[in-house]
């Protein structure tokens, strides 16, 4: 019998996390992990983000998808950023969710002191990048009307490790018979501290309220 | 389907254990606490286990997994509570909790047969 050993099986991940903060740090970026389901409105959001910040803050974007560069390509249309795209199918067996040793390869030589705000946009997943630390000052997810009132309770683990919900496409939710106030109450009994700032990428609804935190976070 | 990342991380782990008992024998089992609030499928981290544990120390141990149930206190009335997911809340005062157990990913140890004498 070998003596017992107790080891955390993230203990990898979180190391290379701390280091890939330490990173940001110095670039003295504020780094924003955006999580959400595939479809839920993650690179709108970031298109509307970027056009509304860019030239006031350096922005840089870190994409994780397991294949293609389409939000790449979406994000440099809308403005000349750093974006980087890591791909999980070509080195990383297609996994579901970017961990920290990705990111950290997905930067690699890429330097970006002044950065103020970095968006790391995850694979879109609801339940393996809940686990992953990746170095991020902040968990923000999104959630669109379409997916319905009951996701908060099919999905706690992300509900709960997240600071911030943004709760997308608000404006076909009567279309969509989404009940706003059954959602809330989902939301609150897996995470009660959550902040949720309802929007609609595509009519600019909310977003005001977003880019608000967004800046107050950076000057902090 | 992450238990693959993870399974990796379970075999260095375990295999960083052996190293350091500069042990040679092939591991008979593990012990591994998987707690509850988190996203890994034990039977998934089983399959992985099998495969990518072929041709290592730890081919044909045993994976024992212990599920580790999800306990929390309340931060208003300190209540101990074994919450039925997928609420959160405190069952008493509905108030804010913090996670005592139930978000464990370890390897506990490592076993392998007596050394001969």
């Amino acid at each position: 019998m070998i003596e017992e050993d107790v080891r955390n099986l993230l203990s990898a991940n979180d190391r290379v996390a701390a280091a890939n903060r330490k990173t940001f740090a110095r670039w003295g970026a504020y780094v924003v992990n955006l999580m959400s389901a595939p479809g839920a409105g993650k690179t709108t959001i970031l298109e509307r983000t970027v056009e509304a910040l860019h030239g006031k803050y350096r922005l840089a974007v870190i994409e994780g998808d397991v294949r293609g560069s389409y939000d790449r390509d979406r994000l440099r249309a809308v403005a000349e950023i750093p974006v980087v795209q890591i791909n999980t199918e070509i080195a990383y067996g297609g996994e579901c969710h970017l961990d920290a040793p990705m990111v950290a390869g997905g930067i690699g030589d890429v330097d970006l002191p002044g950065t103020d705000l970095l968006f790391i946009e995850n694979v879109g997943n609801l339940v393996c990048p809940a686990e992953f630390d990746v170095g991020e000052d902040t968990k923000v997810m999104v959630a669109s009307v379409t997916e319905g009132e009951d996701k908060p309770l099919k999905y706690p683990l992300m509900y709960s490790v997240c600071e911030v919900l943004l709760l997308n496409k608000i404006d076909i939710a009567a279309a969509v018979g989404f009940d706003r106030d059954q959602f809330l109450r989902n939301c609150r009994s897996v995470n009660p501290r959550l902040t949720i700032i309802e929007i609609s990428a595509r009519t600019g609804e909310g977003m005001a309220t977003w880019l608000d935190w967004l800046q107050l976070k950076i000057a902090a | 389907m992450h238990e693959l990342g993870i399974c990796r991380s379970l075999i260095d782990v375990a295999l960083g254990a052996l190293a350091e008992r500069e042990t040679t024998q092939r591991a008979t089992s593990l012990q591994v606490e998987i707690g509850r609030f988190t996203a890994v499928v034990p039977d998934s981290l089983r399959f992985y286990f099998e495969v990518l544990s072929r041709g290592t120390l730890l081919e044909g141990a045993e994976l024992n997994i212990e599920s580790v149930p999800l306990r929390t206190r309340c931060r208003s009335c300190a209540l101990e509570a074994e919450p039925e997911l997928p609420s959160l809340l405190c069952p008493q005062c509905e108030g804010v909790v913090e996670i005592v157990t139930g978000r464990e990913l370890r390897l506990v140890s490592v076993d392998v047969p007596e050394e001969a004498a």
